[in-house]
């Protein structure tokens, strides 16, 4: 398995579209971001991380459909199933990579917020401003992080 | 010599299809055997459950003299490499990622790149390879971990003379050292160049398993004479009781009872002068195509 594991890792950093899908998701944080300025509850959109969770969804549907089919477009799911002789396991090892890329793609997407809250709004509407709940906006940010990643890793 | 792998009885269905029917054959170690049959006669199949990516109804399965069932497969699967109708190939990996991927030794890789040839464009994408870059890659792959069974399926599709030349030259050299090969390939003449054993499939069955020399020997069971006077000789050769025929400009005669002393000896004595005389050679496109309408006419019937 940790060979498999090896394998798909291999697979998944020499794909250019998984290595600039973090890019993608910037670009449209950063549209989401900038064409926010001018409604009311700009704070929403920062603990929401800018519609990064939609994207970041997105993003994983694309990811972990090609990661499979892209097995049996090359036709090299018959290589596979030769040297691992077990289906479910080489399945399952696919998804356990997706899920690694979920957990990078989610910091990437803190990272992102960060930086794209001050992009937009500059320092006004700190992070350590109280919002919903009685709680911060980094600690509403962090809830809506955690929550995404546990719904969609 | 030991046989490595060993097909008893195999049956394999589709539904209510049967790919394989109650095939038997044996493989013989360090042989090269050409699997030959038409489309659709379950080379491809046999060649996935050798490698476990099909399973089978009935029958056993024996490599290197122990039963592989779906529980130690991978035995199996672990000495073996393949090429199974393409390359397995990633497009957006070099050529050297490739070898990456399946952990292979710097010196590995060094010895397989430099039997192929393949030293120029190997830090290339796959994307840039021609049709035959990425055979010889896929055939690369196969012999990369040093297995000791080596499947190709139509290995010399899309090479061109040179290429198919070198490939000649390592699948030999290769089972020189004791590795073993089964070959699929529609290219008769070029298979017929590097098997030691052919293994004729129809239907899913098994037509017949030969060596090459006994398969060229089945041709020498008629001569084809020229004389001077091919008349005379034919009325004479009758006479003394052989089997002949016309066979345009020369005469056909029967020699499965082994008899060229005798009716060579009838034509001298008898002041026939001899012009040439050959045997009529059996190649593997003759045997296939006769043995395949053969069994047809069988399965029909």
């Amino acid at each position: 398995m940790i060979d498999l594991l090896k394998q798909e890792f291999f697979k998944l950093v020499h794909q250019k579209g998984i290595l600039f899908s973090p890019l993608v998701l910037f670009g449209l944080m950063l549209f989401v971001g900038i064409s926010s300025k001018h409604t009311g509850d700009l704070n929403y959109y920062t603990t929401q991380s800018f519609a990064g969770g939609e994207w970041l969804d997105i993003l994983l549907i694309i990811a972990s459909a090609n990661i499979v089919t892209m097995e049996f477009e090359h036709g090299t799911i018959k290589h596979m199933i030769a040297q691992h002789n077990n289906r479910f396991l080489i399945y399952f090892t696919k998804m356990m990579v997706v899920s690694a890329y979920c957990v990078v793609l989610h910091g990437f997407m803190f990272i992102f917020t960060i930086v794209v809250k001050y992009i937009s709004y500059g320092s006004t509407h700190p992070f350590g401003a109280i919002y919903d709940n009685n709680q911060t906006v980094m600690q509403n940010l962090m809830t809506f992080l955690f929550s995404n990643f546990f719904l969609v890793c | 010599m030991s046989d490595i792998l060993v097909f008893k009885n195999l049956t394999k269905q589709f539904g209510k299809h049967k790919v394989l029917d109650n095939l038997s054959f044996h493989i013989p170690k360090g042989h090269v055997v050409g699997l030959v049959g038409p489309n659709g006669s379950g080379k491809s199949t046999i060649m996935k459950c050798i490698l476990g990516i099909y399973p089978y109804e009935q029958g056993a399965l024996y490599f290197e003299g122990q039963k592989i069932t779906s529980k130690n497969v991978n035995q199996m699967s672990s000495k073996t490499g393949a090429l199974i109708e393409s390359p397995s190939i990633y497009p957006f990996l070099t050529g050297m990622q490739h070898f990456k991927l399946y952990s292979a030794t710097k010196a590995d890789v060094a010895d397989v790149v430099n039997l192929m040839g393949m030293g120029k464009y190997i830090n290339s994408k796959v994307t840039r390879y021609s049709f035959g870059m990425k055979q010889k890659l896929g055939i690369a792959l196969a012999l990369i971990n040093k297995p000791e069974l080596v499947i190709l399926d139509e290995p010399m599709n899309g090479l061109d003379l040179m290429a198919t030349l070198d490939l000649r030259k390592i699948i030999m050299s290769e089972a020189q050292r004791g590795i073993t090969f089964i070959v699929s390939s529609h290219i008769l003449s070029e298979l017929e160049k590097i098997s030691d054993d052919i293994i004729l499939i129809n239907n899913g069955k098994m037509v017949f398993q030969t060596t090459m020399p006994e398969l060229r020997g089945l041709g020498q069971r008629s001569y084809i004479l020229t004389t001077n006077d091919n008349k005379a000789a034919k009325k004479l050769l009758l006479q003394h009781g052989f089997v002949v025929a016309d066979n345009g400009s020369s005469i056909q005669i029967d020699n499965s009872a082994r008899q060229l002393n005798d009716f060579l000896t009838v034509l001298i004595e008898n002041h026939i002068e001899l012009l040439d005389i050959s045997h009529q050679g059996m190649d593997l496109e003759t045997a296939t195509l006769r043995y395949i309408k053969g069994s047809r006419g069988v399965h029909n019937d």
